[in-house]
């Protein structure tokens, strides 16, 4: 066993004194962390980085008038009122042929809610009839879910008051009055929250928070892949030969590599927590949630460390694999930008990569989700952990030299 | 101290050993000289345990290799034929962390990293990372981390390749010092037989994954024949020379070559001041001596036909 603990501390000191690598892995991180934060969580209250998606299913099929064009409030509200640029900074507004498959876009959590107008609201309306816009938001984006019904329900406002118009004035000129009111700004900047305090709990997570978590865990992914080069430059350069030289095992060896790569993964993911912690004061959660998914994602990136080293060959295709899978797999899972912005195929994908779960556990955290939201994201990666780094284990301890 | 029972490694269809078996006695300085690619590495590998031969079995103090590995590791030290040291590591940390694994600790890990520095002469460089050593100097942190646990037997693949002659020297004096002083076991390989004449007592020579030739120093030496050659410049040999110097006694056979006497003889040093009072006799003037006693590049050239350096 103590010879287990020897090649872990040779790999944390080789790892301390690459100095390359130490900027690379923490320092690089912890600036980028400040700038994307900084800029990126400014450009989240007014571009487009933060949106997130409704589903608006229009089936108003409008209502004829007298004179002039005829009116569709269902068309007002998806294209002018979703569309206004106001709406755009914080939402994507896609179009559904049938309100199941836009709840069904929610429940799947792709989208924040689905906004159903039915076939007779404009009629209704017009001939002062009681009617309703339906909408279905995701119980876990509370904070989102209110942005959209703050601008349904304006929206609804202004139509109601036209709807009593009616009834008092007739059809023509609640036309009139309609149209005019009902593109008139719903949203002003004071009455939405700022997107880089949206979370799906509690408490808002700010730009920098999220670009804390996200680079967090990007970098320990690259941290990974720096790790099993160096595994496989022990095979190349000749010092694991020599290891089996001497009277060690090779499940020692390995079982020593592997420990080393969890210290050092575990090292990097404190320094980063607590150093935007201190440092910028980012809040990352409650200790103990945020303690074990820390342990639970340098588990994972230990499973995938061990996996490449076991069973790629050349270093350097591993070294390229740093940068280059480091980040793919940030960018699939949404620690570049907000999931929200991807097409479904992709957050589909994103569910795949352990950086997905890492981050959601985290940014539930940091929003003050609680110990529920921790099991899926906790049990994830460690089984993934566990899986990839006793397949990887297996073969990093019999593989011939 | 170390028997290698008839081994066979196979790579897919290259068979890079085929067959070797050697003994070497306790205390002996054992040479396995050959080219490039004969297998001598691949030799030392299966003997190490670090490959699984096809057939045979390797037995080192007692030990069966493949049976016993731990025991048989802790009996020897590795100097594997490429630098295997951590570059970033200072040559102390470098030390500590292959003396931990062969089980040294404390105090005694300490005063073995002092003694092996002190043989390889680096004492005053130990804190230095090793990448800022110069080849030959890695060289021989290399042999010193081979040296903590105090070895029986001492195995070098090639630890002399590529260095500067200071260098070679101070490996070459530590590797004759442990093997004379502290009677350690040396299984030397190489491919300069300069090397192995100059430390080893008995060796083997291996040629495309087979032992071509073995035996003592002397033995193998003379594989090719006792005789040595006397080459002598003379501006211009006649036959009356050649006849004069053929009859000297001692010399075998003589020839005319090329602005030179060439004589085989069985003892050069006897035969050489006889030589040239013949020589003197005839008339002749000598500009240049050379004499070239039996020696293993001969042998090599002698048995496979080819040089044994590349
Ligand atoms: N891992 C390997 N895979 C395939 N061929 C190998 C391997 N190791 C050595 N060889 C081949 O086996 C032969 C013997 O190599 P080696 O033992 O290194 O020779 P030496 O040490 O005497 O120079 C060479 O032809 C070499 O190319
Ligand atoms: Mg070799």
């Amino acid at each position: 066993m103590r010879k287990v603990y020897v090649i872990a501390a040779n790999s944390l000191t080789r790892s301390a004194r690459d100095r390359r690598s130490l900027i690379m892995l923490l320092v690089m991180p912890l600036v980028l962390i400040a700038i994307l934060g900084i800029t990126l969580g400014n450009m989240m209250s007014g571009g487009k980085i933060s949106t997130f998606r409704v589903v608006v299913v229009n089936q108003d099929q409008g209502a004829a008038l007298p004179a002039g064009p005829g009116l569709n409030l269902g068309k007002t509200l998806a294209e002018d009122v979703f569309g206004s640029a106001e709406a755009r900074r914080v939402m994507v507004a896609a179009p559904a042929a049938d309100f199941e498959s836009a709840q069904a876009e929610v429940t799947a959590g792709r989208a924040v809610a689905a906004v159903y107008v039915p076939p007779t609201y404009s009629a209704d309306i017009l001939a002062g009839r009681t009617t309703r816009i339906q909408v279905v938001t995701d119980p876990g984006q509370p904070t989102l879910a209110h942005i959209v019904m703050q601008v349904v329900g304006g929206f609804a406002d202004q139509v109601s008051f036209g709807n009593l118009a009616a009834r008092a004035l007739g059809p023509d000129q609640a036309r009139q009055l309609l149209t005019a009111r009902a593109k008139s700004p719903l949203l002003d900047e004071k009455s939405l929250p700022r997107l880089q305090e949206v979370s799906s709990g509690a408490r808002p997570v700010s730009g920098l928070q999220y670009y804390a978590a996200a680079m967090a865990i990007m970098f320990m992914v690259m941290t990974a892949f720096t790790r099993a080069r160096d595994i496989l430059q022990e095979r190349q350069g000749g010092t694991l030969s020599r290891m089996l030289a001497t009277p060690t095992s090779s499940r020692q060896i390995a079982a020593g590599q592997i420990l080393g790569s969890m210290v050092v993964l575990l090292a990097q993911f404190l320094v980063l927590m607590l150093g935007t912690h201190f440092f910028y004061g980012v809040y990352w959660g409650p200790w103990i949630p945020v303690l074990a998914l820390g342990l639970a994602f340098t588990l994972a990136s230990t499973g995938i460390a061990t996996l490449t080293a076991a069973y790629a060959r050349d270093p350097h295709v591993v070294d390229l694999a740093v940068g280059l899978a480091g980040n793919i797999f940030a960018v699939l899972s949404g620690g570049m930008f907000p999931l929200y912005l991807f097409p479904p195929g992709l957050q589909a994908v994103a569910r795949l990569i352990p950086n997905y779960w890492g981050l959601k556990g985290f940014l539930d955290q940091m929003g003050g989700v609680g110990p529920g939201g921790l099991t899926l994201p906790l049990l994830v990666l460690a089984v993934t952990g566990l899986a990839t780094g006793l397949l990887g284990a297996r073969r990093l301890a019999t593989r011939e030299v | 101290m170390l028997q290698v029972k008839n081994i066979v490694k196979r790579f897919g269809d290259k068979e890079a050993v085929r067959g070797v078996s050697l003994e070497v006695g306790r205390g002996e300085s054992f040479g396995l000289l050959g080219p490039n690619g004969a297998g001598k590495s691949t030799t030392i590998s299966i003997i190490c345990g670090l490959l699984r031969p096809d057939q045979g079995e390797v037995i080192v103090g007692g030990h069966s290799v493949a049976e016993e590995p731990v025991k048989a590791k802790r009996v020897m030290g590795v100097v594997p034929q490429d630098i295997a040291l951590y570059p970033t590591l200072s040559a102390r940390e470098n030390l500590a962390f292959w003396g931990s694994l062969y089980d040294l600790s404390g105090r005694e890990l300490q005063s073995r990293m002092d003694e092996a520095l002190e043989i390889v002469s680096l004492t005053d460089r130990q804190k230095d990372r090793i990448n800022t050593y110069s080849g030959g100097m890695k060289r021989r942190i290399n042999v010193a981390a081979a040296l903590l646990h105090r070895p029986q037997l001492l195995i070098m693949d090639e630890p002399t390749v590529g260095i500067d002659p200071q260098s070679r020297n101070n490996i070459l004096e530590t590797v004759r010092r442990l093997n004379q002083e502290k009677s350690m076991t040396v299984l030397y390989t190489s491919h300069y037989m300069e090397e192995v004449e100059y430390l080893c007592q008995r060796l083997a020579i291996i040629d495309h994954g087979q032992v071509i030739a073995r035996g003592s120093l002397d033995e193998v030496r003379h594989l090719v024949g006792t005789d040595a050659t006397i080459r002598l410049k003379i501006a211009n040999p006649d036959e009356a020379l050649v006849a004069a110097s053929a009859d000297v006694p001692g010399v075998r056979q003589a020839r005319a070559d090329e602005g030179a006497l060439v004589a085989l003889v069985s003892d050069a040093a006897a035969v050489l001041s006889p030589l040239m009072a013949t020589v003197a006799g005839q008339g002749k003037k000598v500009t240049g001596i050379e004499v070239q006693e039996p020696n293993l590049e001969a042998v090599f050239l002698h048995l496979t036909g080819r040089a044994l350096r590349d």
